[in-house]
């Protein structure tokens, strides 16, 4: 929004440079003016034309001369982004009865993030409830608590709790200090260990809603894919889904959807016996599962699919 | 400069018990300190690996994010406040042998805050953004609480071993004889004198 005011501007202040141009020169033919326009152009500006994605999501060009660094705008989003949605209260489902191990959410949301490989803020976990009970497989994301420990200890407020329920990380606050690491209880977050050589594409800056690009020595996490939720669409790992695993929708609403079906929250909750991970642990996450029965697939048809390096993490995998 | 021949021999003795070093630096310091030295470089060269190539360096792993350095650090925090345990509990209880055990206990207290916070500041990822802890401080957080404890700790433990070291500072100032000062044109007799400001007044007061 504010981009757009400047150009507007500067190109009004241009107009009038022209103008004055003009009458300078005096008694001249349109030809004449045409043609000093087109010298005091070249001598001010590059001539180079890069083309430019505008926030309402079109493509425009614009001269080389004419970008200037987006401080402001990294301000005006990173306070916006503190905000978040006012009168949603972002909630998600997860459909345990139905997942099998694609990792197609894993994969989604590295390429959404730009982020590097043994990074990922969505987990699969192999779960076994009891030696009695069959194993199953188990997504988790970043539960979003509503009391957040990771918030309460953080020393320097570069993660927050918004308005829309969602948690928050901005990597350019972040000190590296690891406390909310140890805060989480579901060990959700990840540390940066290594310089992630993001290449951030042209024009594009810091948005900690995107969380790209991710910075050496801070902590990353799922963040709901916030920027999408600001367009609204569901998160990457939702629509990557194939299963249809993971539903995503708004608690005042009381509705979620996996992009195929809508489905009342509240009726699903009850009609599956839906929870809560932990819920003694009092943190009240934003993410709900619904429990593991009449399975669609076996749990070993998750284990056959995946690469060699995913397949050792889950050798172990049982109850203790 | 007394006088008295019996305190100056004491006062000798004294010198010789408290820093031995002062007065001959013999071999076997310069073998201790170069092995110290040595383990110091090491230290140093892990460190620099360490901004290079970043905490991968480590071998921690998002499961274990502070360990060895916090390990260390509660170490260190741990001497210091034994030593600050020691120290005050002779205090309080005026014990008539306590001060050259307090001397001591508040050496290891200062020396041990002053190391222990170093090992955090090896430990944070980001440590150009350490100024963030004062700018954007938030009082919930245990860290903010880490800051102002060790910063209080610290003060207060320094003017307690200032407090307990001002008679030794005083017997160095007046021992005339020291090897040092023979050809080391006084630096050490300054230095103790500006130390000494505020005891000066303090004699004054009691005198």
């Amino acid at each position: 929004m504010k981009e757009t005011k400047e150009n507007l501007s500067e190109s009004s202040s241009r107009r009038n440079f022209l103008k004055k141009v003009g009458l300078g020169v005096g008694a001249v033919s349109l030809v004449g003016i045409a043609g000093n326009s087109i010298i005091s152009r070249n001598k001010s500006k590059s001539g180079k034309k890069i083309k430019l994605l505008s926030p309402d999501g079109k493509l425009v060009e614009v001269d080389k001369d004419d970008i200037k660094p987006a401080k402001e705008i990294v301000a005006e989003m990173k306070s916006e982004a503190r905000k978040g949605l006012t009168g949603r209260k972002f909630i998600m489902v997860i459909d345990l009865a139905k997942c099998k191990n694609a990792r197609k959410c894993v994969e989604a949301c590295q390429e959404g993030h730009m982020l590097p490989k043994d990074h990922e803020w969505m987990k699969l976990y192999l779960l076994q409830d009891d030696h009695t009970t069959a194993r199953y497989w188990f997504p988790r994301p970043c539960f979003h608590c509503d009391k957040p420990m990771c918030v309460s200890v953080c020393p320097v407020g570069a993660t927050y709790k918004r308005d829309d329920g969602i948690v928050l990380i901005d990597n350019q606050r972040c000190i590296g200090c690891k406390f909310c690491m140890t805060g989480c209880p579901y060990s959700v977050r990840v540390f940066n260990w290594k310089d992630p050589e993001v290449k951030l594409p042209a024009g594009q800056v810091y948005d900690p809603e995107t969380g790209i690009p991710q910075v050496e020595g801070t902590v990353g996490k799922c963040i709901f894919c916030a920027d999408k939720l600001r367009k609204n669409e569901l998160p990457r790992c939702v629509s990557a889904c194939p299963m249809g695993v993971l539903y995503f929708g708004d608690l005042l609403e009381d509705s979620v959807t996996n992009g195929n079906e809508t489905v009342r929250f509240s009726k699903l909750m009850a009609d599956r016996a839906g929870y809560r991970f932990r819920e003694d642990l009092g943190t009240l996450p934003s993410v709900y599962y619904l429990p593991p029965t009449e399975r669609s697939f076996p749990v070993e048809s998750g284990l056959e699919d995946s690469d060699k390096s995913v397949k050792g993490r889950y050798k172990n995998a049982g109850p203790r | 400069m007394f006088g008295n021949q019996e305190i100056m021999l004491t006062e000798k003795k004294l010198l010789q018990d408290l820093t031995p070093e002062i007065e001959t630096t013999g071999i076997r310091w310069y073998i201790t300190f170069a092995i110290f030295f040595l383990i110091f470089c090491v230290g140093i060269y892990a460190l620099i690996q360490q901004i290079e190539k970043g905490h991968i360096v480590t071998g921690m792993r998002d499961n274990v994010v502070w360990g060895l350095y916090i390990v260390n650090f509660i170490f260190f925090m741990g001497l210091s406040y034994a030593g600050a345990l020691i120290s005050g509990v002779l205090h309080l209880f005026h014990t008539g042998w306590r001060k050259p055990v307090i001397r001591l206990a508040e050496l290891l207290t200062v020396i041990s805050l002053v190391i222990g916070p170093f090992f955090i500041f090896f430990c944070i990822g980001r440590l150009d953004r350490l100024p963030f802890l004062v700018m954007y401080p938030r009082i919930q957080s245990p860290i903010t609480w880490d800051v102002i404890a060790i910063s209080t700790d610290l003060v207060g433990c320094f003017l307690f071993l200032y407090l307990s070291l001002i008679e030794d500072f005083a017997i160095l100032r007046d021992y005339n004889d020291l090897h040092v000062k023979l050809h080391g044109k006084r630096k050490y007799t300054k230095f103790f004198h500006w130390v000494l400001q505020v005891a000066e007044k303090e004699k004054e007061n009691t005198n």
